[in-house]
């Protein structure tokens, strides 16, 4: 076991090399993950201020406005992005569908 | 509507033709400065007098000794049609050893001895286990001499793209 | 194809819903493709794999810089081809992209950069040199960070877009400068041992992981790229709200 962190001697540059690349690539999807779910946030936000009839009528016909957005959701059942879909939620009907 | 995207498409076209032809001019305008070492034979044709300059090659089979102080390596960088000797007092890289390319920044002397700076080690693009090395060492297929050239492939396609590499080298 | 089929099938894809509609059905398999890869190439890269008869075992540098250049050079690209359809056909969701794939274009290309260097200080005998290759490398980067700088230098987006896609054609002549560096020039760096002519140099144990981890970054890329556009496509929309609701405001 410790032959194999000591990499032949070269551990500082190989555990180096594995950490930065691991660094970079879960910082970049960690990042793109939660700018998206800030953009959910707002845009639920911002329509639940513009349009509480529209909305109110949307729940009651078919539970959502969200319209051409709303398959997109099915996505984050799969793979390692966790569940990505939830922040939306308390925009109530109107927002919930665009993830 | 068709045309005016026509008339972009043929746009961005020309340009990247014009951009293309003027990096290929100055890629080869500075031809010179791009080039990050010489081989021994560019040194015999085209001597640098005091200038600083870097040398590439293999560090030829049986070259290295070692001086009395311990820190100078006197070897022999070989492009296999001229060779020349080069000094060095300091550590060299972990891949530095006889048969592998290296490139040594350093003043050629007037006694013809390349007195090395910097020397760094240059290794090449083929990849394998030891024991594979071994192997083909043993069957006597193992030719790291020749740089480029794929230590353990025989095909004559690969041998003659690599000819036309050796000889750049 | 003729002209107006292609351009037809081209503005499909210019409907954001039709986007994200195909974005749901690739992403997950994306995400697990890249969760595989990285498990599986990581196993063959750390533990399964020999260590090279000359570098030893920082031969396993290779399995995360050589994908990760591989990446830096097909983002690039692909931006640069998005660029193109952006200027000629006004495609929306080519913007999209671009400005999506720029920082993970980036971030391949620091990584490349990074281990390149942990890996020539041993083995070369130093962090850092000029050479064709390694120079068009981090001009690359810089490319990338420019780029990103230009989208979000003007007030008015539809101008930064412009601006970006033109930078990205620009610096698309740099893409064929790092491919073929090692054999227009002398340099320090190695030619190269997979896509070369005559077929790979490197022994079979060492190809495994090397494929398994490029295939891993490319689904990596697919599957964070798409969250980015679907973040970039909300900010759109929360921008014509705002100006929906500043105008209404202003009645």
């Amino acid at each position: 076991m410790a032959e194999f962190f000591a990499m032949g001697g070269y551990a500082l540059y190989v555990w180096g090399s594995y950490g930065i690349a691991a660094v970079v690539l879960l910082g970049l999807m960690l990042l793109s993950l939660s700018a998206h779910r800030r953009q959910q946030r707002t845009l639920a936000t911002l329509e639940g201020i513009r349009q509480p009839r529209r909305a109110r009528r949307a729940k009651a016909a078919d539970g959502g406005s969200g319209g051409e957005l709303a398959l997109a959701g099915a996505y984050a059942g799969g793979g390692k992005g966790s569940a990505d879909c939830d922040a939306g939620g308390d925009g109530g009907g109107s927002g919930g569908g665009d993830c | 509507m068709m045309t005016r995207k026509k008339r972009r498409l043929y746009v961005v076209l020309l340009a990247l033709l014009g951009l293309g032809t003027a990096a290929a001019l100055t890629l080869s305008a500075f031809e010179e400065n791009i080039v990050f070492f010489y081989s021994p034979s560019d040194l015999g044709a085209r001597p640098p007098g005091d200038r600083s300059v870097r040398i590439g090659g293999l560090v030829a089979e049986g070259s290295i000794t070692k001086q009395a102080d311990g820190m100078t390596t006197v070897f022999q960088v070989t492009d296999m049609s001229a060779t020349v000797p080069v000094r060095y007092t300091g550590i060299l890289p972990d891949l530095f050893r006889e048969g592998q390319g290296v490139v040594a920044e350093g003043r050629l002397g007037p006694d013809g001895v390349f007195v090395a700076r910097e020397v760094l080690a240059r290794h090449d693009e083929n990849y394998m286990p030891p024991e594979v090395a071994d192997a083909l060492k043993r069957a006597g297929q193992f030719k790291p001499e020749v740089p480029g050239k794929p230590v353990y492939e025989t095909s004559t396609t690969g041998d003659k793209v690599h000819a036309t590499t050796t000889l750049k080298q | 194809m003729g002209h107006a089929t292609y351009a037809l099938a081209m503005h499909r894809f210019a409907n954001p819903a039709r986007f994200l509609r195909l974005a749901a059905v690739v992403q997950p398999w994306a995400a697990g493709i890249a969760v595989i890869g990285f498990v599986a190439g990581l196993y063959w890269a750390l533990v399964a794999s020999p260590p090279d008869y000359q570098q030893g075992d920082t031969v396993r540098i290779m399995y995360i810089h050589v994908p990760a250049a591989w990446m830096s050079l097909f983002v690039y690209s692909s931006m640069a081809v998005a660029a193109a359809v952006a200027l000629i056909w006004r495609h929306p969701l080519a913007e999209v992209y671009a400005r999506a794939a720029a920082p993970l274009g980036a971030g391949f290309t620091l990584v490349c950069l990074a281990t390149g260097s942990l890996w020539g200080e041993p083995m070369w005998g130093t962090w850092w040199v000029w050479d064709a290759r390694l120079t068009s490398v981090l001009i690359l980067f810089f490319l990338y960070l420019g780029y990103m700088a230009l989208v979000d230098a003007f007030d008015d987006p539809t101008r930064g877009n412009r601006a970006g896609c033109i930078l990205l054609l620009v610096g698309a002549v740099n893409v064929p400068i790092i491919k073929f560096s090692v054999d227009w020039w002398n340099t320090l760096h190695q030619p190269a041992s997979v896509f070369r002519m005559g077929g790979p140099t490197i022994h079979a144990d060492m190809l495994w992981p090397l494929l398994a981890l490029a295939i891993a970054f490319k689904a990596y890329f697919a599957a964070v790229v798409i969250t980015r556009m679907r973040a970039e496509l909300l900010a759109r929309k929360v921008q014509a709200l705002r100006l929906a609701q500043a105008s209404q405001a202003a009645e």
